[in-house]
């Protein structure tokens, strides 16, 4: 059967005349016929595309009447495309483009981030290292990695790959360090924020600061330099340890927000229009112009980008809709104002407990005042303040005399 | 050497060779010519024999010079010199 494919197959009808005559005939001019489905005075059977031309004289002789019914198989296929050349060409085309769109990076993607946003990740990379449209075999993901964690002092882990035409960034935050303070080289732990601290306990190394000391940015709290002393209190020997320990330390921030009491509310009527463009390698194909139709409205852009699984396609569907909407002029209660301050303020305070931080106090007042609701105070924390950082060798036989003081490595 | 019994007789020329698979479908190796096509009734000439094969919704499947298979519930098959 798939012999027949190839070399093409077709279904034919013969009726009117001596048809037991015809199969003879076929037969003794060895014709290889099949299916042969037999009725009163007709029949229909398939028979090889390279045979057809010799049912002629058989046709004659037997005064049958012939039609093909249906082509089969390949040689009609193709003979159907010599039609329609130019689609063919078109379809080389696009799979040659395609093949060279598939050597080049399309999307980046970003996971991982809470403090950092995707979009400034990718800005960032896109300005300074693997810009849309890079050739896949230049990009070096050590490198990139290696870039990203110089970039963002907190990444406590970076990985790069590449499926398809998309550059996977997969991004770990250093919160946890502050609990895991896993570098095994030997190291510090550090003061990320000025603080005061309220509790230290150390796992290794030599604790720099105890409870109650004030400490900037930057500071040692453990210090991974250990010394060892002889029985006159002499320095024999430092060594040097990954210092481990979980510092907690009390600080402070300023909490500051106001917004008018007037405000515009915007009471949307249900009309809205939709309008349909390519972004094709960054330039806008049918690209949207304002026309004006509505008086007040919003405008809206959703672009997605083509793709087949991770395979990217420079080409982005961008669909902009216009929302009318009619301006109403509002004030807020005062019940209004101080529900949606203290919804902020809850909000910030929801993304402080996040990140593992414990609310001592808080300080924030809301006041209305020239039209204007206004929160502002401080909130006290107690969180844990301590990074850990590799020590540099520059700083190795300094440590004895900085130890009883603060010693900035910033 | 068709004495011999070595050899089965269908090496002779213009002898054929029947093969029956149960009741649905037989083969005939040197077949001459299809002298009767009915879905009812075929009748095949060979060398020899002219054989008559009866049944319901027979059917040729495949035949070229030297081999037809034919297909569908065989009831009688004569053989008619």
């Amino acid at each position: 059967m798939l012999l027949s494919f190839i070399l093409g197959f077709a279904r034919v009808h013969i009726s009117d005349g001596d048809v037991i005559r015809f199969l003879n005939l076929c037969k003794a001019k060895n014709i290889s016929l099949w299916k042969v489905d037999l009725k009163e005075n007709e029949a229909s059977f398939f028979i090889r595309k390279s045979q057809i031309s010799f049912l002629d004289k058989p046709k004659e002789k037997s005064g049958v009447e012939m039609k093909i019914l249906k082509k089969y198989g390949l040689p009609y296929i193709f003979a159907g495309w010599k039609k329609r050349y130019m689609l063919l060409i078109g379809a080389l085309i696009c799979f040659g483009l395609l093949y060279i769109e598939s050597l080049f990076i399309w999307d980046i993607s970003v996971s991982g981030e809470s403090n950092y946003t995707s979009e400034e990740i990718i800005d960032y990379i896109t300005e300074n290292y693997v810009s849309y449209g890079t050739k896949k075999s230049s990009i070096s993901c050590e490198e990139l990695e290696s870039s990203l964690r110089e970039k963002y002092s907190s990444l406590a882990w970076v990985s790069c790959s590449i499926k398809g035409t998309r550059l996977y960034i997969s991004i770990k935050e250093s919160l946890d360090v502050f609990t895991d303070t896993g570098l095994e080289v030997p190291s510090n732990i550090v003061a990320v924020k000025d603080a005061v601290i309220s509790d230290i306990v150390t796992g290794a190394g030599t604790p720099v600061v105890q409870s109650g000391s004030e400490v900037k940015k930057g500071d040692i709290l453990i210090s991974g330099a250990v010394y060892l002393y002889d029985d006159n209190d002499e320095l024999l020997d430092t060594l040097y340890v990954p210092a481990r320990g979980v510092v907690m330390g009390i600080c402070e921030y300023d909490y500051s927000e106001s917004f008018d009491m007037e405000y515009t509310s915007k009471e949307y009527d249900g009309e809205l229009t939709r309008h349909y463009s390519f972004d094709f390698f960054g330039h806008y194909l049918f690209s949207y112009k304002e026309k004006g139709k509505y008086e007040y409205y919003d405008v809206e852009e959703e672009e997605k980008k083509l793709h087949i699984g991770d395979f990217y396609v420079p080409v982005a569907l961008v669909t902009t809709t216009e929302k009318s909407y009619s301006p109403e002029r509002k004030e807020y209660t005062e019940d209004e104002a101080y529900e949606k301050a203290e919804a902020r303020l809850n909000n910030y305070i929801g993304d402080l407990k996040e990140k593992g931080v414990q609310i001592l106090e808080n300080n924030v007042r809301i006041s209305i005042d020239d039209g204007k609701c206004i929160a502002g105070g401080t909130i006290k924390t107690i969180e844990p303040v301590g990074i850990a950082l590799e020590i540099k060798p520059v700083e190795s036989d300094m440590e004895q005399e900085d130890l009883s003081e603060d010693s900035r490595i910033e | 050497m068709p004495d011999n019994p070595s050899f089965t007789p269908d090496i002779m020329p213009g002898s054929s060779r029947i093969t029956l698979h149960g009741t649905q479908m037989i083969y005939i190796e040197n077949f001459k010519a299809i002298i009767k096509y009915t879905p009812d009734e075929i009748i095949i000439k060979t060398g020899h024999n002219i054989i008559y094969l009866e049944g319901s919704n027979l059917k040729v499947d495949y035949y070229d010079s030297c081999e037809i298979k034919i297909s569908g519930k065989i009831i009688i098959i004569k053989f008619e010199k």
